[in-house]
């Protein structure tokens, strides 16, 4: 059974332009909410067994500047200040709970001070930027430049519909998050290779890359595609369902991730490594363009 | 027959896992009396009605299992509460007795980290410009001094944006002349000709010399300290240039091993000013050598600057409750280098008071002009008063703070105090019962998973599923074996990563075998399909599982704590997952056409 991907390419390039539109804008709009790791701050939750002390303890608290208190099932209770330097808050509510310090159990507590936090969002960039450049010098070893070039798009299309997706949900961008993303990252390219090494090897015959050779390509890894994505994915709904609240954040780019990877993978980076080729052969052979720079080398050396 | 010993070898090196850990307590006996300490904790436990798991000796120490960590701690604090100084307790988590054979050979379980354990973690941050600020200042001091004695005029010596100093001079000529003869005299400091003045910092070298004594230095106090509290497998490293990061596994009083870890305190002992009045100094008139302190009450008293007794000259410390009314008390004794001049002062002194004032300092964050900057406050109060009445040996007991004042100045002085402020830039406290849930969560999910895969590629390619299940079985025995024998620290993300890696390394397996249903459409030779198909899935392989691994490197080295477990198993898994689908899937399938099993039907 051959699908002719090709074919409603145009389709799926305006489905990708529209959603990449909305993603940006609600990043814009939405913007996102950083984790405590990169805003700086304190996250406390406690677990209260006595309603009410319960109360009583979130009535202090609530007089605090900037605090969020939220309340769970089971008279659990998670504090937010998400500030960078909160120095006398944190005192302040040290104080309100060492006063009812038996009626308390601890369940976590997240102190990230301000210099922590810059050091992370200046590593985040940091590895960022590494892990583009890595990418492209890699892809553009191991095949040819066109394809690094059509794959670094294809990713920065899966990351800005991540980050929309985040913004959207009102996900936090904690730094499982980040790491979610990461791997979102590698999970990607690792499909968009595995296609490309297949039309790698087609080129072997032809010397071109045309419509055809994708077309072929992705056929013969569809199969591969479809059951690899399932495996993952199943292993990702495992975590969801068991781990829960936990490892929420993470479970869930990635799983959105991967199905975003998959899709970008078949129709994007192949689209447009073939348009990109196909416009650089164009630029190269089109006597138009070369004929309109000799005509302006002329305007130049003769004066008016 | 290399694959059955790597084989067996990583079922050895992985089943530690599989027994766990058991709360445990070390009771030391610490003099050399010949106590039965078995027996008197044996007799201990029945009275208390603890119950434990086993309780047996090993090398003069007593080790008593627990069932649970709540048990532990509820014995360890009741037997800390005893105050015998004479016997150390410590709090560890042991592997299990049944794997004594196992240890042998160096087989343990992996290390759990805090989000799986329970715990604290902190990173503190060490303020070293202010020592290196205060060991300019001296050389200043001795600066001023060579100057005038040379004779060289100069208008003045000021600070400049806190941190360096500069020479004014009146008359540039003086000042090439001026710098050769400081260049000799001092050779830590870098002088540099500006205009009409020098130019004075510290060398890079000194700098850096300075801030590696200090931090070594305060980890090792640090370490100490952490000991006095019990807990015997904590780390304490430093990171980057003025960090240190310190974790405390299974800990139960984390206010106070917070305030035992960041405190700068010590004891002076200082002369009361009885010359001048204090009622005149509060009104301004402060006596050039003397200076006001307060005490709990908030009464003033004038003390003499020149200290008596310093912190430093403590030897050592422990708490206690005094002989005569049982208040809580210090029991300090001295440095025999300064028993001499402490003797002679006492002697001199007889009859006259002298404050015993608790010194401590710590640093806060303020906002100054929109940034923030640490500022270091200092707590001086005086404890107590005590007339002088004879001269003073190197035993002696100080009253006046509270219990766990009296215990935790103990620690502090016993430790030795901290060469530069300390402050708390990050804190992470997870709660033992969360450490627990999420240690079975985690657990569960792989098992899950693991089961879902073997199912769904059994029913897909039926015998060759078979084989990509042995090879996935066997990729992950030799993760976990990987990650116990280098000892990385598992956190909850590192589960995590266990779950991915499974996806992951299914893809490479799933290359193959397409390949293999392909070209069985083109031949039917066995052999010919099964080393075609490597062949060509080979590159694919390669490439897609380098990329992944870039990533998880890059993770790796750029993320932290619990991202730097993830990236570390991501990244050991796909290696694995590279070797088995790579050299050894291909072992497998030859063995079993060797054994003629028709993998392809």
């Amino acid at each position: 059974m051959k699908i002719d991907f090709i074919k409603n390419s145009k389709y799926f390039i305006i489905l990708s332009l529209i959603a990449c539109i909305v993603s940006i804008s609600s990043i814009l709009i939405n913007k996102i909410d950083m984790g405590l790791e990169f805003t700086g701050g304190i996250e406390i939750e406690l677990y209260v067994k006595n309603r009410n002390i319960l109360k009583k303890i979130t009535n202090e608290l609530a007089e605090i500047n900037d605090i969020k208190i939220e309340n769970y099932y089971n008279n659990n209770i998670k504090i937010k200040i998400k500030k960078k330097n909160i120095d006398k808050a944190k005192q302040n509510i040290e104080t309100i709970l060492e006063n009812k310090k038996k009626y308390i159990e601890l369940i976590s507590t997240d102190y990230i001070g301000s210099e922590i936090s810059d050091d992370t969002i200046k590593n985040t960039i940091v590895a960022t930027i590494l892990a583009v450049i890595s990418m492209i010098v890699y892809l553009s070893i191991r095949f040819q430049y066109k394809f690094a070039i059509g794959a670094t798009i294809t990713l920065l299309h899966d990351m800005i519909l991540i980050l929309g997706m985040i913004s959207i949900m009102k996900i936090e961008f904690t730094i499982a998050a980040l790491a979610a993303i990461f791997t979102v990252f590698g999970y990607s390219i690792n499909d968009t290779v595995v296609i490309f090494d297949r039309v790698r090897e087609n080129i072997k015959f032809k010397k071109k890359i045309d419509y055809i050779i994708i077309n072929n390509s992705i056929n013969s890894t569809l199969s591969r595609t479809l059951i690899t994505s399932i495996s993952t994915l199943i292993t990702i709904i495992i975590l969801i369902i068991i781990c829960g609240k936990i490892l929420f954040e993470f479970s869930i780019i990635l799983l959105a991730g991967i199905i975003i990877g998959t899709y970008s993978s078949i129709y994007i980076s192949t689209i447009l490594t073939v348009n990109l080729s196909n416009y650089i052969n164009n630029i190269k052979f089109n006597s138009k363009i070369n004929n309109y720079f000799e005509k302006i080398k002329r305007k130049v050396r003769t004066p008016k | 027959m290399i694959i059955l010993l790597l084989f067996l070898f990583s079922i050895l090196y992985s089943l530690p896992n599989l027994y766990g850990e058991d709360p445990a307590l070390i009771i030391n006996s610490k003099s050399n009396k010949n106590i039965n300490l078995l027996d008197n904790i044996k007799k201990k436990l029945d009275f208390y009605n603890i119950e434990c798991k086993s309780i047996y000796t090993n090398n003069d120490k007593v080790i008593i299992r627990f069932k649970s960590t709540n048990i532990q701690f509820e014995c360890f604090n009741l037997f800390k509460n005893e105050q015998n100084n004479e016997i150390s307790y410590f709090l560890n988590m042991l592997p299990s007795n049944k794997l004594y054979y196992l240890n042998k050979i160096g087989s343990y379980p992996m290390k759990l980290g805090l989000d799986l354990r329970g715990g604290i973690h902190i990173t503190l941050k060490v303020n070293i410009k202010n020592k290196i600020k205060n060991e300019l200042k001296g050389k200043i001091k001795n600066l001023e001094y060579i100057l005038k004695n040379k004779n060289i005029k100069y208008k003045d010596i000021r600070e400049l944006n806190n941190k360096n100093f500069e020479v004014i001079f009146e008359h540039v000529k003086d000042i090439e002349n001026t710098i050769d003869i400081l260049k000799n005299k001092f050779k830590e400091i870098n002088f540099i000709k500006n205009k009409n003045f020098i130019k004075i910092t510290l060398k890079r070298v000194k700098k850096l010399e300075i801030r590696n004594n200090i931090i070594n230095q305060t980890i090792l106090i640090l370490s100490n300290r952490i000991n006095e509290l019990g807990i015997s497998d904590s780390i304490v490293k430093r990171v980057g240039k003025d960090r240190i990061a310190i974790e405390i596994p299974g800990i139960q009083d984390l206010d106070r091993a917070k305030r035992i870890l960041g405190k700068t305190a010590t004891l002076s002992f200082m002369l009361i000013d009885t010359k001048h009045s204090i009622n005149r100094a509060i009104r301004g008139k402060i006596p050039k050598n003397s200076k006001i302190y307060y005490d709990k009450n908030n009464n003033p008293f004038l003390i003499k600057k020149k200290s008596v007794l310093d912190g430093d000259s403590i030897v050592y410390a422990s708490s206690g409750f005094d002989e005569q009314f049982n208040k809580p008390c210090i029991n300090i004794k001295i440095n025999t280098d300064k028993i001499k001049n402490f003797e002679k002062i006492t002697r001199k002194n007889i009859g006259k008071p002298m404050a015993i004032i608790y010194k401590e300092n710590y640093i806060i964050n303020k906002k100054v002009d929109n940034k923030i900057i640490n500022k270091e406050e200092k707590i001086r109060k005086i404890i107590n008063i005590a007339t002088i009445m004879s001269s003073l040996s190197s035993n002696f007991q100080i009253t006046g703070l509270s219990i766990q004042e009296s215990k935790d100045t103990a620690i502090i002085l016993r430790s030795g105090n901290l060469p530069a402020t300390v402050s708390i830039i990050e804190e992470k406290i997870v709660g033992p019962t969360l450490g627990e849930k999420n240690v079975k969560n985690g657990m569960y999910s792989i098992l899950v998973s693991l089961l879902l895969i073997i199912i769904f590629m059994f029913y897909y390619y039926k015998k060759l599923g078979l084989i990509a299940n042995i090879i996935l079985i066997f990729n992950l025995l030799l993760l976990t074996s990987l990650m116990s024998i280098i000892g990385i620290v598992l956190t909850l993300p590192g589960l995590a990563g266990i779950v991915l890696t499974i996806g992951i390394s299914i893809d490479s397996n799933i290359l193959i075998f397409e390949r293999i249903k392909e070209e069985k459409k083109d031949t039917l030779i066995t052999e010919y399909i099964i080393s075609k198909s490597f062949k060509n899935a080979h590159n694919s392989i390669i490439d897609a599982n380098c990329t992944t691994l870039l990533i998880g490197i890059i993770l790796f080295l750029l993320g932290s704590g619990p991202i730097k477990g993830f990236a570390f198993t991501l990244s050991i898994g796909i290696i694995t997952s590279m070797y088995c689908s790579l050299f050894l899937i291909k072992n497998v399938i030859e063995l079993a056409l060797i054994k003629n099993i028709k993998i392809l039907k």
